[in-house]
């Protein structure tokens, strides 16, 4: 028995949990880089500023090509049963 | 913040040898290359991918450089915070293990009394760095890894020691009863 799933459904939940885990790591990236440097250390401040921006255009840029993708594309994939114990 | 006490001036900062970040470097530059050169192989083998498929192929090529680029933030933060202040007061020995892991100590300067070095290979003493092995009294001895320009680094370590040797001495009164030097 197999399932079918839209393959841009599979994708936006991929990009959802990218995006939820690179927030993550950008919130514990940027506090580190407050709280573990010198007031003097600006370029840590400008870096993660710049990663931030990059991290956000990459995303959209990947939302971008989300919407652009036929939602005809199928997936089959077995349906996984748990057999009673 | 890290902070410091207000009549204390940071004199120097050192960092790791690039050296110890050369594995990432090299890991970070073959994964750079392996899409292009995955898209080349399957170009000459007479491959096109269907037009539906292309925005597919943009989108997981998208978060693979979003991989990349959170890989080289992460590689390049531990890098970054992982440094030992000199100040004139003390030396911060931060130690950057992963991203939540980290390890600060700290000694003054007073408190050194002397200054070792260890080059430890072939390319070590190519690149010039090593191990700084700082001796203090009281709290035995201190490792400094892959300290670059490491004997510039133990001259000045050695210089602010001794300085704040003779104004420990300065500070304190004499047997009788007056100010020291």
């Amino acid at each position: 028995m197999t399932v079918s799933l839209s393959l841009r459904t599979v994708l936006a939940i991929v990009l959802a949990l990218a995006a939820a885990a690179d927030f993550a790591i950008s919130i514990a990236v940027i506090y580190h880089l407050h709280r573990y440097t010198l007031p003097t250390w600006r370029l840590a401040n400008i870096l993660a500023l710049a990663y931030l921006a990059l991290s956000l255009a990459l995303f959209a840029a990947a939302l971008l090509f989300l919407l652009r993708m036929p939602p005809e594309i199928r997936i089959e994939t077995p349906l996984l049963v748990i057999p009673p114990l | 913040m890290i902070q410091l006490a207000p009549n204390e001036r940071v004199i120097f900062v050192i960092r790791r040898h690039w050296f110890v970040y050369l594995r990432p470097i090299l890991a970070l530059v073959g994964l750079s290359v392996l899409p292009a050169a995955g898209w080349t192989a399957l170009s000459l083998r007479g491959f096109a991918p269907p037009p539906e498929l292309v925005p597919v192929i943009q989108l997981l090529l998208v978060l693979y450089v979003k991989g990349l680029l959170t890989y080289t933030f992460i590689n390049w933060m531990t890098y970054y915070l992982d440094a030992w202040i000199i100040t004139d007061q003390r030396l911060i020995d931060i130690e950057q293990v992963g991203l939540f892991h980290r390890r600060i100590a700290e000694i003054a300067l007073e408190r050194i009394q002397n200054v070792g070095l260890e080059i430890p290979g072939v390319i070590p003493t190519f690149l010039d760095f090593g191990n700084l092995k700082i001796q203090t009294a009281g709290e035995g001895e201190f490792t400094i890894h892959e300290v670059p320009h490491l004997i510039r680094a133990k001259e000045f370590i050695l210089q602010y020691s001794r300085q704040a040797h003779r104004a420990r001495a300065a500070k304190l009164p004499s047997p009788d009863g007056t100010q020291g030097l």
